[in-house]
């Protein structure tokens, strides 16, 4: 059984944003929710990384584990879905969760946050019907045969998504290639000490 | 009384103190297995009861993990 995945490999990620544009634009993601962002560490120093980062669909979720309302449910393929129906907005899963995915889209009176809403692997939620579906979750690309868009447009192909072991080799194979810190190809060349320097 | 020496009476002490602690230990242990088993820490996660949702299909999953395998350069 597939259980679906993401992995940003982040020496290939080069900020560019496309992730978030796209997962904006496909599930036309209210203002001021940002299901998908990308981290920069060490930002204009030396050894500067970025990382795009969601809902990791962990297999363990904690924020299934803290939902007062058990609003979450996890699909046979290991992705986090929740309902927006039976949400109430108390914001315990943005405490639980390690990667700050869950956003809210209101910041009312009376600390009313709205319901929930986070990256859904591009598999959409409980709906009656499709245009409900879009409507609370977003569209539901992976019931099409495709993979979620933020991955399937990354320009450097940083962000995989998809069966953990598939990725899993994938990434395998680049840093087998490419080696790592001292080991990589070209490191020498270009921070080897210069003679006379 | 008096022809009992020191060694004698802290070997005596020290058996009483020996005794004691493994009382203690073997009362909290019954008193352990009297209050059943362990609690949890861990929080289990809840029944969803919310809507249902379709399910992706073999081929569904055998399209995706192709598009997967793809998704390299």
């Amino acid at each position: 059984m597939a259980r679906m995945k993401f992995l940003c490999d982040a020496e290939r990620c080069i900020e560019c944003n496309a992730c978030v544009t796209a997962c904006k634009n496909e599930h036309e993601v209210p203002w001021g929710v940002n299901r998908r962002r990308v981290v920069t560490l060490n930002d204009g120093k030396p050894g500067e990384r970025s990382i795009s980062v969601a809902c990791m669909h962990c297999s363990d979720a904690p924020c299934m584990a803290v939902c007062p309302v058990d609003c979450f449910y996890q699909t046979e393929q290991g992705v986090v879905l929740h309902s927006k129906e039976l949400c109430i907005g108390c914001g315990y899963c943005f405490y639980a969760c390690p990667f700050g995915a869950p956003q809210y889209p209101q910041a009312g009176n009376f600390g009313s946050r709205g319901k929930m809403d986070k990256c859904t692997f591009c598999s959409g939620g409980p709906a009656n019907d499709e245009s409900q579906e879009f409507e609370l979750y977003g569209r539901n690309r992976l019931a099409e045969g495709k993979l979620p868009l933020c991955a399937e447009m990354c320009s450097t192909k940083a962000l995989l998504a998809g069966d953990g072991d598939i990725i899993a080799d994938i990434y395998r194979g680049r840093v087998v290639a490419r080696g790592f810190g001292s080991g990589a190809w070209g490191w020498g060349t270009a921070y080897q000490l210069k003679s006379g320097s | 009384m008096s022809d009992v020496s020191p060694a004698v009476w802290s070997a005596r002490v020290l058996a009483l103190v020996l005794v004691l602690a493994v009382g203690w230990l073997l009362l909290d242990l019954v008193r352990q297995e009297a209050r059943g088993p362990h609690r949890v820490i861990w929080i289990e996660p809840g029944q969803y009861r919310g809507p249902a949702m379709d399910k992706l299909d073999q081929s569904e999953v055998e399209t995706i993990d192709t598009r997967t395998q793809h998704q390299n350069y």
